[in-house]
């Protein structure tokens, strides 16, 4: 980014402070005020895209493996903080659901593709790479059983082909 | 689950009445897909123009549909929305399905097909 872009004064603050059940109904109606809030506060066509991208694909990870069914956790639910500042947005989605297992995050890879086999077409395996891809300076941290997810969306950024730049 | 469905002759289109294509209605898709397009026999073109947001289980749930016409027969998509187009180009699933700007666009590149 260079010094002369403007970057609309509205997000230079907190933007969403949401909580909200651990349903695919429920991702999707926040997903929708999201998008409203980043609309309303001047957020551009792609840092507004990319966020919906990550955002359900964070968020779907959440209610299929956090609080995977048979799920006994009581009020299962996702806090999701966005704040805004000059470089971007920086989002902070909480749950308290299982942990992930122990081992490094996911990273970028994709599983493999091949056109002319139909048949063994990958139906999943996208949402980690889709994730890494969006979002800048992804962590995972475990506190007093909660999940902390965090994560940069730069307002200008140009995500690369997945694969390449892999980290 | 809002989709259309036309028959022209062999050739089926399908048209995606949703602005959102997302875990929350994935399964429904795959099987609304299958039930719609049992009546042709042929080729499938899927008019996702008003999608404006597809996630991963969107994506499983078209390549579901996919596979679900068999290797005899193809499913085109048409229509794509930036968003769209940016989630099939990352996973490179752009590679897979024929693309079409939008529906006459797909009917055209088939003028002369059987």
């Amino acid at each position: 980014m260079t010094m002369t872009e403007q970057i609309p004064d509205d997000l230079r603050r907190r933007l969403v402070n949401l909580r909200f059940g651990a349903t695919m109904d429920a991702v999707r109606e926040a997903l929708l005020t999201v998008d409203a809030a980043l609309a309303a506060a001047g957020a551009a066509d792609d840092l507004r895209t990319r966020a919906q991208i990550a955002l359900a694909e964070a968020c779907n990870n959440i209610v299929e493996h956090a609080y995977e069914p048979p799920c006994d956790i009581a009020d299962a639910a996702i806090v999701l903080d966005i704040a805004g500042d000059p470089g971007g947005l920086q989002i902070t989605l909480r749950d308290k659901g299982r942990a992930m297992p122990e081992g490094p995050l996911p990273g970028r890879e994709l599983p493999p593709i091949d056109p002319d086999d139909p048949d063994s077409l990958p139906e999943g395996g996208f949402g980690w790479a889709l994730l890494r891809e969006m979002t800048r300076a992804l962590s995972l941290s475990r506190r007093n059983g909660q999940n902390i997810l965090r994560f940069r969306l730069l307002h200008s950024d140009k995500p690369g082909h997945l694969g390449r730049n892999a980290i | 689950m809002k989709m259309s469905f036309e028959a022209r002759g062999a050739l089926g289109l399908l048209h995606v009445d949703e602005a959102r294509l997302d875990a929350s209605v994935a399964i429904q898709f795959k099987d609304r897909f299958r039930d719609l397009t049992e009546a042709v026999g042929g080729d499938v073109i899927l008019d996702l123009s008003r999608v404006e947001f597809l996630d991963s289980s969107g994506l499983g749930a078209v390549v579901a549909a996919r596979k679900l016409l068999g290797a005899g027969r193809v499913l085109e998509l048409s229509g794509l929305t930036p968003a769209v187009a940016k989630v099939m180009t990352l996973t490179r699933m752009h590679t897979v399905f024929p693309i079409h700007a939008d529906l006459d666009a797909a009917l055209a590149s088939r003028v002369g097909a059987p």
